[in-house]
C-alpha cells in the first residue's frame, strides 16, 4: 500500500513539474521507479510511456480548446517521429540495463540544461523568435492570439530539417519512455518558424501519438504492468491539471534552478548506476 | 469572433475557421476517450485493492502482462481476473484515443478536400498499424 502511495505522489510531482515548466513527466518517472523503487528499468520505461501518453492527452484537451494545435503539421512530423519511435522501442530490447542508465543520464543532463536556458532567458531563446516571411505550404495555418486579440498567420518552412529532428525525438521517446518535446519544440520554433505557442501545443499532441507506437510495442513485450501504471497515471493527471492552474502563479525563475539541480542529480545517479558505482 | 472569419480568407493550409472546427471535434474525442480510460483504470484499480491481490505481481510482471491471446478474453468479457482486465482495458482505451483522433483528422481533411493532409494522416495511421504488428510479432 505504501508503494502505491509513493507511485501516486511521484506521479503528482512529475505531472506538476511537467506542466509548470513544459517538460514531459517521463524524465522524472523513469529514474524514480528505477532508482528509488528498484523496479526493472524496462518496466519503468513502459510505465513512463503510459504516463507520458496521459499527460499528452490532458494537455491536448486544453490546447485543442484554445485552438492552437496545427493538426496538419503534427501529422506530417509524426511520420518520421513514429518511425524513430519504432526503432527506439525495438532497440531497447537489445540494450543492457547499464547502457540504458547511461543513455538516460546523458538525456537528463541535456534536458536539464536546455530547460534552464529556455526558461531563464525566454526572450533570447524561444519566445523572442518571430516567424519570418517565406514560401507558403499546405501546413501553413493560423490561430487566435488571446494576448493581441488578433488571428496570427504563420508559414511553415524547412519541413525536411524538422522531420530529421523529429526522427531523433521519436527514437529517444521509444528508447527512454520520454516525450521528446525537448527536441521537437525548438526544432519547430527555431528551424521551421512555427510560433512558440503553436510549437508547444502541437508537440504536446504529437507526443501522445508517438507514445501510442511505443506503448503498443511495450504492451506486447511485457513491459507495462497496471499495478504500477494506474497509480502513477492517476498522480500524473492530477499533477498536470493542478500544474496548469498553478503555472502562472509560480515563480519560474527559482523553480528552474531547482529543476536543473534535480536533473543534474538524477543524471549523476543514472551514470553511477550505469557504471555500477551505485549498486543495490 | 473566431467564427466570424471568412471561410475563403484562407492561407494555403487550414484556415482559422477550419482549425476551429477540427479542434472542436478533437477536443470532444480526446475528452470522452480520456474520461472512459480513467473510469476503467480506476474501476480496475479499486477492484484490485478490495480483492487484496496485486502487489506481488511486481516481481513477476512478465507473467502478468496481457498478450494477443488474452485480447479476445478482454473483448468477450470472459475474464479470469476482472480487476486486471479492467485495468488493461483502461490502458488500451487510453492508447486508442490518439488513434481515434487521427481517424477524425482523416475524415475532416477528406470532407474539407485537403487531400494532401488526408494522405499524410492515413500514412501515420498505417505506421501505427505497423507498430502494432511489430508488437505482436515480438510478443
Amino acid at each position: 500500500m505504501i508503494l502505491l502511495l509513493y507511485l501516486f505522489l511521484m506521479g503528482i510531482f512529475a505531472g506538476l513539474i511537467g506542466s509548470v515548466i513544459g517538460i514531459g513527466g517521463g524524465i522524472i518517472v523513469v529514474p524514480f521507479l528505477a532508482l528509488a523503487l528498484k523496479i526493472p528499468i524496462h518496466l519503468a520505461i513502459g510505465t513512463s510511456i503510459i504516463c507520458v501518453l496521459a499527460t499528452s492527452l490532458a494537455a491536448s484537451i486544453r490546447f485543442f480548446k484554445k485552438n492552437i494545435i496545427n493538426p496538419g503539421l503534427a501529422m506530417v512530423l509524426e511520420i518520421p517521429t513514429t518511425i524513430g519511435s519504432i526503432a527506439g522501442s525495438i532497440t531497447v530490447a537489445f540494450l543492457k540495463n547499464n547502457v540504458l542508465f547511461i543513455i538516460f543520464g546523458c538525456f537528463t543532463l541535456a534536458s536539464g540544461i536546455f530547460t534552464y536556458v529556455k526558461n531563464r532567458w525566454p526572450l533570447k531563446f524561444g519566445a523572442g523568435m518571430e516567424p519570418t516571411a517565406s514560401k507558403s505550404s499546405i501546413f501553413d495555418s493560423e490561430y487566435y492570439d488571446q494576448l493581441s486579440g488578433k488571428p496570427v498567420r504563420y508559414h511553415v518552412r524547412k519541413i525536411a530539417y524538422g522531420s530529421a529532428l523529429s526522427t531523433l525525438a521519436g527514437f529517444f521517446s521509444g528508447l527512454l519512455g520520454v516525450g521528446g518535446g525537448v527536441i521537437k519544440v525548438p526544432a519547430m520554433n527555431a528551424i521551421m518558424d512555427v510560433p512558440l505557442k503553436v510549437a508547444t501545443a502541437t508537440s504536446s499532441y504529437m507526443i501522445g501519438i508517438t507514445a501510442v507506437v511505443s506503448s503498443v510495442i511495450y504492451f506486447f513485450n511485457g513491459f507495462i504492468n497496471p499495478v504500477i501504471t494506474v497509480p502513477a497515471v492517476a498522480g500524473v493527471l492530477i499533477g498536470a491539471v493542478s500544474g496548469s492552474f498553478a503555472a502562472g502563479k509560480i515563480r519560474t525563475k527559482y523553480l528552474v534552478i531547482i529543476i536543473l539541480a534535480v536533473f543534474i542529480l538524477i543524471g549523476i545517479l543514472m551514470f553511477m548506476r550505469g557504471f555500477n558505482i551505485l549498486n543495490y | 469572433m473566431q467564427n466570424q472569419r471568412n471561410k475563403n480568407d484562407s492561407v494555403n493550409g487550414c484556415t482559422l475557421h477550419e482549425n476551429v472546427r477540427l479542434s472542436r471535434y478533437m477536443y470532444l474525442i480526446i475528452l470522452c476517450g480520456l474520461i472512459a480510460a480513467i473510469v476503467l483504470l480506476l474501476a480496475g484499480f479499486l477492484a484490485n485493492i478490495t480483492s487484496g491481490s496485486g502487489l506481488e505481481v511486481l516481481n513477476e510482471f512478465e507473467k502478468n502482462t496481457i498478450g494477443p491471446e488474452k485480447l479476445s478474453v478482454l473483448i468477450s468479457g470472459e475474464a479470469g481476473s476482472m480487476p486486471g482486465l479492467l485495468q488493461y482495458a483502461g490502458i488500451f482505451c487510453m492508447i486508442l484515443v490518439p488513434v481515434a483522433g487521427i481517424i477524425c483528422s482523416i475524415i475532416f481533411f477528406a470532407l474539407s478536400k485537403k487531400y494532401k493532409l488526408m494522405v499524410v494522416s492515413i500514412l501515420v495511421l498505417v505506421i501505427l498499424a505497423v507498430s502494432a504488428v511489430i508488437g505482436f510479432m515480438k510478443q
